[in-house]
This record gives structure tokens, sequence and C-alpha cells, in this order.
């Protein structure tokens, strides 16, 4: 059993506080994944749990005991680093061997634990190099061997995949969560890339400037952000935000600040007048013809193609709208579009400073 | 065409940096080896004809230098591996430690670098007396401690500051110590450091003769670069024997240096992060 909960924990760097009450609850083999944009206080919340910061209030506790001043040897915990961290004058089996050898395992014990790790991690050929000799998938697989030799209770990754190239670093994805599935070991992996967090994770913990705005599975986060900050940060390309109110006559309509009316739920009634938010993703926006019930117009400025879809911005309703669609596009710049979007797929958010979702 | 030009470019400058530093150490070394009769020949005679061994007969059996020699290795290991101890711990705590006062300190250390050799003899002379450690080995070593720590301390601060400290945190989830992140991770880490600081404080004392000649007045205290001076009295040099005195004293600094340059590995630190 080992269940990591963070109550109310507090961080302060002198008078700067890098983290702000953050609740969180890790369940026993779950596979967390914290995320946020950089400098939010990822890699301070993962150094808390592993002791190599203090903290400043609140309790964090591992498999039900409260650890907060315990030190990271005995939390049995492993961590990869950004940088890898290896021990650049020790051989790979040396760099895997250590934190058994200062814990006075066995040597034949430590050979065997080395052995089965670097079978798991395909790295048997490298056990007798430097990490000077090692290339960078290499090396991250390394510092993933030495975590996993310890057979620790829970796993730390900060950002272990941000130094790989974007091919190496879709199958390391696949990798990892291989091998959390293999050896069930309760995980907290931190990385700055929603797509990452939204392919690995069982759990997704949003932060922003110390606090935990979101936490829940991918794809209700993708369905029902709880506020303005997930619903952007979450999803490529971005969510579109259009700024206006829900029209008052009783047309349910929304009115964009340009004057622009798309057509909303009858249900939003009680939203009426006051100025909100409405929010569609791209991939809930298409392009109609003309005279299609309810379609808003728009100037086409960008077309993107990635091959399978095309991504077509267009100015509309006073500010950028992205729209993804399936087929090829014959479109040009400046040309004018009709946009539709799907009624039930729509997201409202408070036009105030936090931006929470508006029921509906 | 071009290209050689340009490699008598660079080779004639570095022609005549090399030769500039070496040839009064041949000089040293050819004249070691003549009898009086050739060391003021007019031009001067380059090789000796025929070799002599009667200037290293003279000095290493019929003057104090093999004592003064001994003397000086005593008190430039003994400061030298004081150094370094003292060195290692007071670096890694200011590179690692954030305390109260660490850049006031850091700055401080490097004040008693500033001071002028001459004005702190004196009160040196003093306290030492008060000890009763004038003319004793630990006398010099201590202040030769003053001369060398400084600096040892700033080089070595530099080398701790330049190991990422991912590193060390991860030697600490692996169940090290701090001593044993220290010893088991870091140390290794700086050995150029410790070559250099090692080199620098071997060499410094080594050489260092105005608080050798203030505090060890005694035959039994005096080292090699005291010594050297006794070969010059008031009417006449044995300038056969200050050569023949000065290789031997010049033979422990080359060793030291020749064993090192091999120990000098580069590019220690690659392959310890991303890059
Ligand atoms: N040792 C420290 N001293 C002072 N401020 C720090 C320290 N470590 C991190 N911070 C600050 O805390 C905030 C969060 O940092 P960090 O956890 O590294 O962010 P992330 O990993 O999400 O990019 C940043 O604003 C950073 O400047
Ligand atoms: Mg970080």
């Amino acid at each position: 059993m080992a269940q990591v909960a963070l109550n109310k924990l507090v961080k302060r760097y002198g008078a700067y506080q890098a983290l702000h009450e953050v609740d969180m609850t890790v369940e026993n083999g779950e596979f967390v994944v914290l995320v946020g944009p950089s400098g939010c206080g990822k890699s301070t919340l993962l150094r808390t749990i592993a002791g190599l910061e203090e903290i400043s209030g609140g309790t964090i506790s591992i498999g039900g005991r409260v650890v907060n001043t315990i030190r990271p040897k005995e939390r049995d915990i492993a961590m990869v680093f950004q940088s890898y961290a290896l021990y650049p004058h020790k051989t790979v089996r040396k760099n895997m061997s250590f934190a058994l050898k200062l814990a006075g395992v066995a040597q034949p014990e430590i050979d065997k634990a080395v052995e089965r790790a670097a079978a798991i991690l395909g790295l048997e050929p490298l056990l007798d190099r430097k990490p000077k000799q090692l290339s960078g998938g290499q090396r991250q697989r390394v510092a993933m061997g030495r975590a996993i030799v310890r057979n620790p209770q829970v796993f730390l990754f900060d950002e272990p995949l941000s130094n790989l190239d974007a091919k190496l670093r879709v199958q390391m994805r696949a990798e990892i969560r291989e091998l959390h599935q293999r050896l069930g070991a309760t995980t907290v992996y931190v990385t700055h890339d929603q797509i990452e967090a939204m392919t690995m994770a069982d759990k997704i913990v949003v932060m922003r400037d110390g606090h935990i705005e979101q936490i829940g599975h991918p794809l209700e986060l993708y369905d029902r952000p709880a506020n303005r900050f997930v619903a952007g940060f979450i999803g490529s390309p971005a969510m579109n935000f259009i700024e206006g109110q829900v029209d008052a006559s009783g047309t349910d309509r929304f009115i964009a600040s340009d004057g622009t009316a798309i057509p909303v739920s009858a249900r939003l009634g009680i939203l009426k007048r006051s100025p909100a938010v409405l929010a569609i993703r791209p991939e809930d926006l298409s392009i109609v013809e003309e005279n299609t019930p309810g379609a808003f117009p728009g100037m086409v400025s960008v077309v993107e193609t990635t091959g399978p879809e095309t991504i077509v911005i267009a100015n509309s309703c006073g500010t950028r709208l992205s729209v993804v669609i399936k087929e090829r596009s014959r479109l040009k710049l400046g040309e004018k579009v009709w946009l539709s979007a799907d009624v039930s797929k729509l997201h409202f958010f408070e036009a105030s400073k936090d931006g929470r979702r508006l029921a509906a | 065409m071009k290209d050689s030009r340009r490699t008598l470019l660079i080779s004639l400058p570095v022609a005549i940096l090399v030769i500039v530093a070496v040839f009064p150490f041949l000089w040293m070394a050819v004249s070691a080896f003549k009898p009086l009769s050739q060391l003021y020949t007019i031009p001067p005679q380059w090789l000796p004809d025929p070799p002599t061994l009667a200037n290293f007969k003279n000095v290493l059996f019929e003057s104090n230098i093999p004592r003064y020699f001994v003397n000086s290795l005593i008190i430039s290991i003994g400061s030298t591996f004081l150094a370094l101890v003292f060195a290692v711990f007071a670096a890694y705590g200011f590179a690692r430690f954030d305390f109260r006062g660490r850049s006031a300190a850091l700055a401080f250390v490097l004040i008693g670098q500033l001071l002028p050799t001459a004005t702190v003899i004196v009160p040196l002379y003093i306290v030492l007396n008060y000890l009763g450690l004038i003319n004793t080995y630990l006398g010099l070593i201590l202040v030769y401690l003053i001369l060398t720590l400084p600096l040892s301390v700033w080089m070595l601060t530099g080398y701790f500051r330049g190991i990422p400290k991912e590193l060390e945190d991860a030697a600490i989830i692996d169940g090290a110590s701090q001593l044993g992140v220290l010893f088991r991770i870091s140390l290794p880490l700086v050995t150029p450091g410790i070559i250099a600081v090692t080199l620098y404080s071997f060499v410094a004392t080594w050489n260092e003769f105005v608080f050798a000649l203030s505090f060890a007045t005694e035959k039994e205290m005096k080292t090699l670069p005291i010594g050297l001076a006794e070969f010059s009295t008031e009417f006449d040099t044995d300038w056969g024997a200050v050569m023949a005195a000065s290789f031997v004293m010049t033979l422990p600094i080359a060793l030291i240096f020749l064993v090192m340059q091999r120990m000098f590995v580069s590019g220690l630190m690659s392959g310890a992060t991303k890059g």
C-alpha cells in the first residue's frame, strides 16, 4: 500500500510562495500526471514529496505515514530527473547499483537486481559503459533503470522526456506506461506537455502559479474543464474563446462582442444578460454552406495542414477561431467562409479573471 | 601556401615563448655540470667539456642542502595536505549551502590574500613566538596555510559550483548522507580542481622565501630557497653550487607536474546530464 496524500501543502522560498495549500491524493498503483506551464511549481511539488525540499506547512503522507520530516532515503521513493543526473564517473552498472550498495544489500543480490532491471530496459550491452558513451535515449533509460532496481513504493518523474527528440519521446511514453503496468508502483509524473499528460495519465492534475486548478481523468478534463485556464491548456490546437453574452431577447443566441450571433442551447436562459465567454473546441466547429441555419461568417487567415487533418484559422466573432477539419481544403487566404458550432458541445465560462465554468 | 604561412604565424610566437621560458632552465641544468673555470668564459661556452659532477658532490655531501630539502618536503607536503582538507570542506560549504553572510565570508577569505606580505610578518612573528612555534615545522606549515588557503578555497568553490545540483539530489534520493554525497559523488568530480590546488599550493610553498627567512632561522629548520641563498656570501657566490642546488630543487616540481598532468582528465563531467 503506497498512497501518496498531500494535505494543505505549502512551500515558501523566502517571501515567495511556490505552493498554495495543495491538496491531492495519488491512489496506490495510480499513474498521476502533474501538468502546467513552466514555473507553476511542478518540480517544487515533486521535490517536496521526495524530501529534497523542506515544506513550510501542511502534511505529506506516503503509505499512510506522515513523512514531513523524514529523510528522502527513508521514504521508499525513486526519482528520475529531467537532466537524468547520472553519476558521470561511474559505469552504468555502478550507477544502477549505487542505492542498493548504500543500503547495504549483499553483492550477489545487487548483481541480480541490476541484471533484472537491465533486462527490462534492454540495457545489458551497456552495463560497463560510462554515461558519456551513451546517447540521450540510452541515458534516459539508465536513469529509469537506476530508479527501478530499488523496487520503490513510489516513482517520481520530473519531465523525463523533455530532452529527447519527438519520435523517441513518443516511444518512451509508451514504454513508461508499459513499465508502470508491469511494476504497478504508485507514480507521480511531471510534464509541461499536455499531450504527454493526456496520453499517459490515469489522473491529471493541472497546476498554475502554485495552485491546483483541476484534478480528473484526462477525458473529464477535456470534456468538462473547470475553468478557462484548464480549457485553454488542455487540447491542441487550443480551445477557442469568444467574449460576449447570451441574448436577452429569448432567442437562444450568444452575441459575440462584434455582434455576431451564435445559436446556443435553450437551457442557457439563466445566463442571460451577464457577460460570459463561449468556448468551442476547434474540432467542434465546422465549415458549412452559406445558407446553413445558424451559420456565422469568418474570413480565412491561415490554413495549415498536418496530413490527416487541416487547421483553418478564421477571423470571426472579434477574434481568431481555429477550426479542425478532416477533409483536404481548397480554401484561399482572405476567402469568406461560414462556420457552424456543435450546439451540444459548447462550454461557457465567467468573464471574470478566474473564468470559472458556468453550469450548462 | 596560405596554410604554411598560417602555421608559421602560430608557431613562431610559440617558439619564442618556449625559448624564453625554457632557456633559463636549460642554462641552469647545463651550468650545473660545468667546472668553475667554464662558468665565466666569454664568449659563453654552451656545453660543459668535460661535464663534471663536482658541483653535485659539493651540494649533496658537503652542504646542508639535503637537510633543507627534507625540511622543504615536510613543510610543503604538510601545508598542501592541510590546505586541501580545509579547502575541500570550506569550498563545498560555500558552493552548496545557503547561509547567512555567505558572500561576505567568501569575500573576506580573499582579503587576507590582499595584505602585503611585509605587513603580516611582524604580527605573525608575535603570534608564532607566543605559541612557541618559531623554528618548528608546524609553525611554517600554519603560516603557509594562510598563504595558500584563500585562493585554494576560491578555486575549489568554482569547481564545486560546476557540479549540477540534480546530481547531488540523485545521490541523496539514492540514500547517501551529506558527507556521502561529498566523498562519493562531488569530490571525484572535482579531481581536476584538487590537482590544480595541489600544484598551486605545493609550488607556492616550495618556493616561498620571506616567511621562511623570518620564521625558520635555525639550521635544522631552514628550507631550500634559504639554503640557496647561503651559497652567496658577502664576497663571493659559488655559482656552480647554486646551479646544482637549483637543479635539485626543481626536480620535485617537475616530477609532480609530470605525474599530475596525466590525471588532468578533461571532460570529467560530460555525460552527467543531457548535454
Ligand atoms: N530554490 C528556489 N529558490 C527560490 N525560488 C525557487 C526555488 N526553486 C524554485 N523556485 C521558484 O518556484 C517556482 C516554481 O518552480 P518550479 O517548481 O521549478 O516550476 P516548474 O517545475 O513547474 O517549472 C518558480 O517561480 C521558481 O522561480
Ligand atoms: Mg520543473
